[in-house]
């Protein structure tokens, strides 16, 4: 079929609508009342109305959107028909469901000759909702009573007629050529709510001492519930400022080793400064890891070395143990640093000593040093290459060059 | 059923505007045309494009269809106001399987489908109060009230499943039983969606049911959505009717009745002379979402929906197809869809009025066995509501 025919035989029909209508003095309108669109929607606004009154919609069509708490949902027509009137506006909240929003008709019918259904208002279906509310409430306890067996309580000591005996217990009564109906009213039970245990079975044949039963069944009658009976409360402590919780983050703080070097540069080189102690912290680093392979070759020696186990703790390729930064103190002369020394420091003795005087050839380099808290081990190999760079900077200097 | 005033067919040769369409109508008998196109074969040759129907059998497949899509209608509007709750899986748009297909088999044939099955439940034989009865969990439902949408069954009707696919085998094993019995004249028709067809339990029901040249009609209903998911989304290969890979299959039409009736009888005739199973693959539509909590306009477009529905529409295409024949007018159709209206609420406001089943451990627990052949005592959770049969 095709489209074509489809939307002809529409009109046709709109036609044939028409022409029936006017034999029909009145017809009876539904109420279209605020719908569910989901299990759990109790109520729901009206966003907007997508068609207005008199307006006619087909099958699939969206007549409304609606908002619940949880989402805006489009209202689809499951039938085709006419809007006859609109109770509730655009912008009406909290509609209940099932209260009718607005009136529908079919396609044809006379909406100036309408029959409109009664209106049943939203109060009365709070109220329908509260009544059902209350029926579950009433209706609740006697399905709880009801399809149970409520046997009478513990320690009657009356076995519970209607039980299926535990396979140890029938085993037990068999072997001794008891019946289990002779059981279940000679042997008296100790078992919840009236069961009989196997104990009880062997107390009765002497067995065991009946006495034990007794003490048996306190105990976990006892232990069947939490005693709190006992419990104090622990006494609030002084908050004392010092007492940090120890629920702080547990990020690891990065640590920070420091270096002072004091440099002298021999006149005759043509190597700079900067490239020298380049050079300097290219070797120390070098040193630093060949220092780590050592250790880690002298633990593999080990008899509780795991490689698996190592490759599980051992860092990711692109993690840094540490870095290092440099900072030269200027060759700058003394002269020119004239240091402000405040009054009332120098009338209180607390002069600090200006920094050592530099001569022109002579630098300062303060190293700091930025251990990797996330690097296992990281702290001894950033030791280890501040101490091949002061190697290198001052009795190793000629493997510098 | 319905009363309904039908105009006595005339016996002049109808043509209609369009080719594919075309009645050479007797006293009551109509021979319909199928277009080109409604099938697709694998491994098999197409069934006869000439289908041959009484007029009453195509007014009844119109009422037959009408009346699911009401019915269905009816539950989409109980669900929406409360009084249908948990699932509920609509075929609005895919009424021309059921209908058609029951049109072609007997009642003692046996249908299994998935939890879309509120049509097939009354095609198969219940009422309209007890499909809806069901849904509305009272005891004059189907299932007198404890099963739901997803479970129901009547005579020759096994379900109504919950879980994906797992009626397939099932279906297989009722194909089996016609066959072990002797049953010759007898087919199951096993259902499942394009969603399911993906189960490992599909295609392992397949192979047995070739093994043993069973009876079976594997029918995938192939509405073009598992869930929310495309079938290109999902399905490596989308030609559902070629999956049985040694098992012929036919695809066609879902959304033409007349053809799905023409596919069933052919599928029956075919299974029923021991050609062994049959796949087929009916295309349809679903109108409105997967189930009830679904808007079903996330995963597509409300244009591609309303295209479906004025194009394709099973209902209206029968329609024209009645008025193009003569056999009805379009102002008897309109009384008839009224009158039908008129039934389906009448019987959900007697259905929606009616008892719940009583909250008793006798009710609770009949239905688990057939009478007769109850063990003497069935275990609950817990001892204390462990049922003997044998003190009842």
């Amino acid at each position: 079929m095709s489209v074509l025919v489809r939307s002809g035989t529409r009109l046709s029909g709109a036609r044939w609508a028409r022409a029936l209508s006017t034999t029909r003095v009145c017809a009876v309108a539904t109420n279209f009342g605020m719908p569910a669109m989901s299990p759990t929607m109790t109520e729901g606004g009206i966003v907007e109305w997508k068609i207005k009154p008199g307006d006619t919609f087909a099958a699939g069509d969206v007549l409304l959107e609606i908002e619940t708490d949880k989402a805006q949902i489009d209202v689809e027509a499951a039938d085709d028909g006419v809007l006859a009137k609109i109770y509730a506006p655009e912008g009406t909240k909290s509609i209940a469901v099932n209260t009718p929003i607005a009136v529908l008709a079919e396609i044809g019918d006379d909406l100036s000759n309408l029959e409109y259904p009664e209106v049943a208002s939203a109060p009365v279906a709070e109220a329908d909702a509260k009544a059902d509310d209350v029926a579950e409430t009433v209706a609740t306890p006697s399905v709880q009573s009801s399809p149970v067996d409520i046997t009478p309580p513990t320690g009657t000591n009356l076995a519970n007629a209607k039980q299926t005996l535990l396979p140890s217990v029938s085993t037990l009564l068999h072997r001794h050529n008891i019946s289990s109906e002779v059981a279940l009213t000679t042997i008296s039970a100790s078992g919840p709510q009236g069961r009989l245990l196997k104990g009880d079975v062997l107390a009765h044949l002497g067995l065991v001492d009946p006495s034990k039963i007794g003490k048996l069944s306190a105990a976990v009658s006892n232990w069947s519930k939490l005693d709190l009976s006992n419990i104090k409360l622990r006494p609030e402590a002084p908050v004392s400022s010092k007492a940090k919780p120890a629920t702080k983050a547990t990020k690891p703080v990065a640590k920070t080793l420091t270096g002072q070097f004091r440099l002298e540069v021999p006149q005759d080189t043509t190597f700079s400064l900067k490239s020298l102690v380049d050079r300097a912290a290219q070797l120390a680093q070098k040193d630093s890891i060949r220092l780590a392979q050592r250790a880690q070759e002298a633990r593999s020696q080990s008899v509780r070395y795991d490689a698996a186990f190592e490759a599980l703790l051992a860092p990711a390729k692109n993690i840094k143990p540490f870095e290092s930064s440099f900072k030269f103190a200027q060759s700058s002369p003394v002269k020119s640093r004239a240091v402000k020394t405040d009054i009332y420091a120098l009338l209180a003795g607390q002069v600090t000593p200006p920094p050592s005087p530099l001569v022109d050839n002579v630098h300062r380099l303060d190293v700091q040093v930025v251990v990797n808290p996330e690097f296992a081990g990281a702290e001894a190999r950033a030791q280890a290459y501040l101490d091949r760079l002061a190697f290198y900077l001052s009795d190793g200097k000629a493997l510098l060059i | 059923m319905l009363a309904a005033s039908i105009r006595r067919a005339s016996s002049q040769v109808k043509r209609s505007a369009l080719g594919g369409f075309r009645a050479l109508s007797t006293e009551s008998s109509f021979t319909v045309t199928l277009p080109e196109g409604t099938y697709e074969t694998y491994q098999l040759d197409a069934p006869d494009a000439n289908v041959e129907l009484s007029k009453e059998k195509l007014i009844q497949m119109y009422k037959d269809m009408v009346t699911v899509r009401r019915l269905e209608m009816a539950a989409d509007a109980l669900y929406k106001s409360k009084k249908i709750r948990g699932f509920c899986h609509l075929s609005n748009g895919q009424e021309a399987v059921a209908v058609g297909m029951e049109h072609a088999i007997d009642r003692d044939d046996s249908v299994i489908t998935s939890y879309r099955c509120h049509g097939f439940a009354y095609m198969r034989g219940a009422s309209i109060k007890a499909v809806l009865g069901e849904l509305l969990g009272k005891r004059c439902g189907v299932s007198y009230g404890k099963g739901g949408s997803m479970h129901m069954f009547t005579h020759g009707f096994y379900g109504g499943t919950g879980i994906v696919g797992a009626q397939v085998p099932v279906g297989a094993g009722l194909a089996f039983a016609h066959k072990y019995s002797g049953q010759t004249d007898k087919a199951n028709f096993a259902l499942y969606g394009d969603g399911a067809s993906n189960q490992g339990q599909i295609f392992e029901s397949y192979n047995m049911a070739k093994l043993w040249n069973l009876p079976c009609v594997f029918i995938c209903e192939n509405n073009k959505y598992g869930m929310g998911t495309s079938a290109g989304r999902s399905s490596a290969l989308t030609k559902y009717y070629q999956r049985g890979q040694f098992i012929p299959g036919l695809k066609v039409n879902g959304m033409d009745v007349v053809a799905v009736y023409q596919a069933s009888k052919f599928a029956k005739a075919w299974t029923t002379a021991g050609n062994g199973p049959l796949v087929i693959e009916f295309e349809t539509y679903r109108y409105g979402g997967h189930s009830m909590s679904d808007p079903g306009t996330t995963y597509r477009t409300r244009e591609e929906i309303q295209h479906m529905r004025s194009s394709n529409d099973p209902i209206a295409g029968l329609k024209t197809r009645l008025i193009n024949f003569g056999i009805s007018t379009e102002a008897e159709l309109k009384q008839i869809d009224k009158e039908i209206r008129r039934v389906v609420d009448k019987e959900a406001a007697e259905a929606d009025a009616s008892a719940p089943p009583e909250a008793d451990p006798k009710i609770l627990f009949e239905d688990v066995y057939v009478p007769g052949t109850e063990i003497p005592v069935l275990r609950g959770r817990i001892p204390e509501e462990n049922w003997s049969f044998a003190k009842q």
